[in-house]
Formats: structure tokens, sequence, C-alpha cells
């Protein structure tokens, strides 16, 4: 049995894994899925002084209270900066560290200085910022929109601090592509590879300190592909010792 | 439940599938493979005559006999080949068309004239024994790839060219393709050039297929079995589309 860390993405909540948790759990898994401060389930604890480190401390603290080791963590879309700072703070207890077309920062960047959108501030709380996404088109949109919070701003500006590269952590690292681009409905187009999470994905695909997949889905991935990415969790901490042992 | 037929590889057998097949039948499916002709078990069998044709033929076999519908037809290395022609004999009896590091020929193409062996490019090139066995000369030193075993397979089914009536993008069967992202050896990361890395660029900017790429050399689904189980499980069983969206960036 192994532990997994979800981390959700910004605007969400821990909801986002409810297509994978199952997945992990009827194979006799640890799943914890955290919601972080301000956002989702937890938007009434959101402060103006709400920010990155808040986010981190969040999950740090599902991990020392429960006490888990060994873990798999995985950070989603903003995620990945959340779990960034998360295994520099607690590097000993991660096994494997999972980012799923999600922000990977070097030491000293934040959100927006990878580019990542901010959203756009709410009127009277600019300590908030709201989603930025396409005209609703119909019920099942406005369906959508209903569990989208919105997000403290303090996550998206501060910096995320590295003391040591994640490629001289012993944990492996795994990056998870979403080739079919942002956009749920059709993606950005094959072939149109722009962006932060291309970026990171063209920065792993070739080193050798990362394993990098690519799947068939948008960067809706936890919901598209959710058969996918729990195979790929549990190839990491299951059947450890492959069918042969590659020379 | 669906029906799967796997395809194994140049110079495997029905026994490479023995590990893997399990899987997909714990989660309820059937799973149906073969040793195709003059290889693995039917070693016995293949003579000069043997050819791309025979093989497909073996499998078009197979799954009339076993009546079966709506496959999911798998193919491996040179198995996409094979699935390539069965796919046009048969269209209508398969769902989704599964290509794993595989050779993608368009109408007209032999194996010869997409790995370059017979002109000295990327393939491997083979010595011709017993007048039709092609047995692939490697290099000093270096073993086989894991579960083979280097008999020598019928060199007519490198060299018949695949008839393709229909380009495969324009069938109703949904089309899917797995790269190995760590090249052809096992346990050493190669550069993006073995043969099946132009069947990877061609899919993957095509929206007529699902592109998938792992972390593995090319005996994938025996590397990273849990996850090639996972592509398939989603391809034949896509989630519902999701209740909201997603979070954004």
């Amino acid at each position: 049995m192994a532990s997994f860390v979800l981390v959700h993405g910004a605007w969400a909540g821990g909801f986002v894994w409810k297509s994978v948790r199952p997945l992990l759990w009827s194979a006799g898994h640890a799943v914890f899925t955290p919601t972080l401060t301000g956002v989702g389930e937890r938007v009434h604890l959101g402060t103006p002084e709400t920010n990155l480190s808040t986010h981190i401390e969040d999950v740090v603290n599902v991990i020392e209270y429960e006490d888990l080791r060994d873990l798999v963590l995985v950070g989603y879309s903003y995620g990945g900066m959340v779990v960034t700072g998360v295994v520099d703070r607690v590097p000993d207890r991660t096994a494997h560290l999972v980012y799923l077309d999600a922000f990977l920062p070097n030491d000293g960047q934040s959100i927006y200085d990878l580019g990542g959108s901010s959203g756009a501030p709410v009127e009277g709380e600019d300590w908030r910022t709201r989603r930025q996404r396409p005209p609703a088109t119909g019920v099942a949109q406005a369906a959508r929109m209903a569990r989208i919070t919105t997000h403290p701003r303090g996550c998206f500006e501060e910096k995320v601090r590295l003391s040591v590269p994640l490629e001289e952590r012993p944990f492996t690292r795994t990056y998870i592509k979403a080739g079919l681009g942002m956009m749920m409905a059709g993606g950005q187009g094959p072939g149109e590879r722009r962006g932060h999470f291309w970026e990171a994905a063209e920065r792993t695909r070739n080193d050798p300190a990362w394993r990098y997949y690519e799947i068939a889905a948008t960067h809706g991935a936890p919901f598209e592909a959710p058969l996918v990415i729990a195979g790929i969790l549990r190839q990491l901490v299951e059947m450890a010792t492959p069918l042969f042992t590659p020379a | 439940m669906t029906s799967f037929v796997l395809v194994h590889g140049a110079w495997g057998g029905a026994t490479l599938w023995r590990s893997f097949a399990p899987l997909l039948r714990e989660k309820g499916h059937e799973v149906f493979f073969t040793s195709l002709t003059g290889l693995g078990e039917r070693y016995h069998l293949g003579t000069a005559e043997t050819n791309l044709s025979t093989h497909i033929q073996d499998v078009v076999e197979l799954i009339e006999y076993e009546n079966l519908h709506d496959i999911a037809l798998v193919g491996h290395s040179y198995g996409g080949m094979v699935i390539t022609g069965v796919a046009d004999r048969i269209p209508d009896r398969i769902a989704h068309l599964v290509y794993l590091d595989a050779f993608l020929p368009n109408d007209g193409q032999a194996l010869f004239d997409m790995d370059g062996t017979r002109g000295g490019g990327g393939g491997m090139p083979v010595d011709i024994e017993e007048g039709f066995r092609a047995v692939p000369r490697m290099p000093p030193g270096v073993p086989p790839p894991p579960g083979l075993v280097f008999r020598g397979q019928p060199v007519g089914t490198f060299e018949e060219k695949v008839k393709l009536s229909v380009p495969l993008e324009q069938r109703a069967f949904t089309r899917t393709y797995v790269k190995a992202g760590l090249g052809m050896m096992p346990g050493m990361r190669g550069p993006r050039t073995d043969m099946f890395w132009a069947a990877a660029e061609r899919t993957r900017d095509d929206p007529a297929w699902r592109y998938v790429e792992l972390p593995a050399s090319h005996g994938l689904y025996m590397e990273l079995p849990m996850t090639v189980l996972g592509i398939l499980l989603d391809t034949v069983n896509p989630p519902p589309p999701p209740p909201f969206a997603p979070p954004g960036q």
C-alpha cells in the first residue's frame, strides 16, 4: 500500500480528483486530496494574507499529521507550484514527485513569472482573483461554473523557494503532459505547443532525470483520462519489479 | 466487456503476452492472441511463401472463428504492419485500433520500405538463413531484447507491401498511437531516431489520432504494464463528459 497526496489546481478543490480517487482506493492505496485554503469548499477561509506559503503549509500539514512516508506527491496545474514548495520542505518523505500538466517553477519563480494567467481581480476585493473563461453557453456550462471559486492573488504573486534543485533529490520525477492543450473541447489544436506547460514538457522530455508521459487529453485530464492517470500513478508503486528487468 | 486482440512483433510469439493479458482479463475483458505463422511455437510452419498476407490471414481467421466484434486490435512493433492489413480487411469488426511503438504503414509500403533495412538505414540488418528466414544481425555483445528468440522470421513478411483500400483516418474506429519515449533498447535512452518516431510525429499532430508517449523502451507493455493497461482501458471505456470544467491555469 502506498500513500498518494493529490494537489488540485487554481480556482478548484479536492473534488477534481473525484474520478481518480476510487481507482487508487480499489488498488488498496491511501489517497489524500486536500483542498487548499481559500478555494473550493474552503473558500470562506481565504484572506488577503493567503499566499503560496499557506498552500504549501496546507499540504505539509496533511503529510505530517497523517505521518505519511514514501509518498507519491502529485500536483495538477497550479498544484505544481504547491508540490514544488512542499517537496523542498519534506523531501525525505517523498518517494515520487509527479506533475500533471502543471507549473514547474525554478527557485525564485512565481506563476506570474511563468506567464500563467492570474485571473481577473474581483471588484472591491482586489486580493481575490476570478477565473477568466469564455462566456457560459448553456445549462451544463453554468453547472460547471458553480464549483469554480475565486482564488487568493497572493498565491500567484509569491515566488517559490527551492533550496536544492529537484533533480538532485533522491525521489523520482515524472511529468505528464496533456497533449491536447488547454481547452476542454477540442483543445488549442494539435501542433500548437505553446505556453508554460509545453515548456515544462520539453524540458523534462529531454532530461534523463525525468520520466515524461504525454497523454491524449486536454488540460481537463483528471476528468477525461482518470484510468490512464491512475495507471501511471499505480505503476510508480506497484509491480516495482517489472515483468522483465531492463538490462 | 471488450474483446482485445493482441498482435506481437517481429521474432516474437504468443508467449510475449502471457504476463500482460491477465491484467486485461482481471478487468473483465477477453483477450485473444496467436503466434503468427513461422514464429514462436508455429516456427515449423514457416515457408518461403509465408508473407504479410499470411500473418494478416492468421489474425483475420482468429477473429472470424471466435466471431469477435467491436474489437480493440492492438499491434506491437511489426504487429503494426499486421493490424493495418487486418483493419482494411474487416473494418466493421474493429472499434479501436492501437499501435504500441509499431510500424504505421501507408498503402503500398512494406516493412523493408520503412525501416531502411535493405538500404542500410536505421533498421536492423538481417541475414537470410535456409533461403527465407531473416535473422537480425545484432551488434557484437548486444543480447537480443527480452523475450525474443532470434530464430528466423520468414522474409516475405518484411517484403510484402500492405494494401490499404481506404486510409485508416477515414474509418469509423478510434486510432491510438503509443510511443516508447526511450528508444529501442531497454535501459538505454536513445535519440529520437528509431523507426517509429516518424509515426509518432505523424499521429501526434493529427486530430484523427490519440497520441500517447511513455518513458519506456520498445518493450513498453512489459516495462510499464500498468500504464499500458490504463491506456487500453481508457481507449475502450472513456469516461463520460466531465460534469464541470477543470480548473484553469
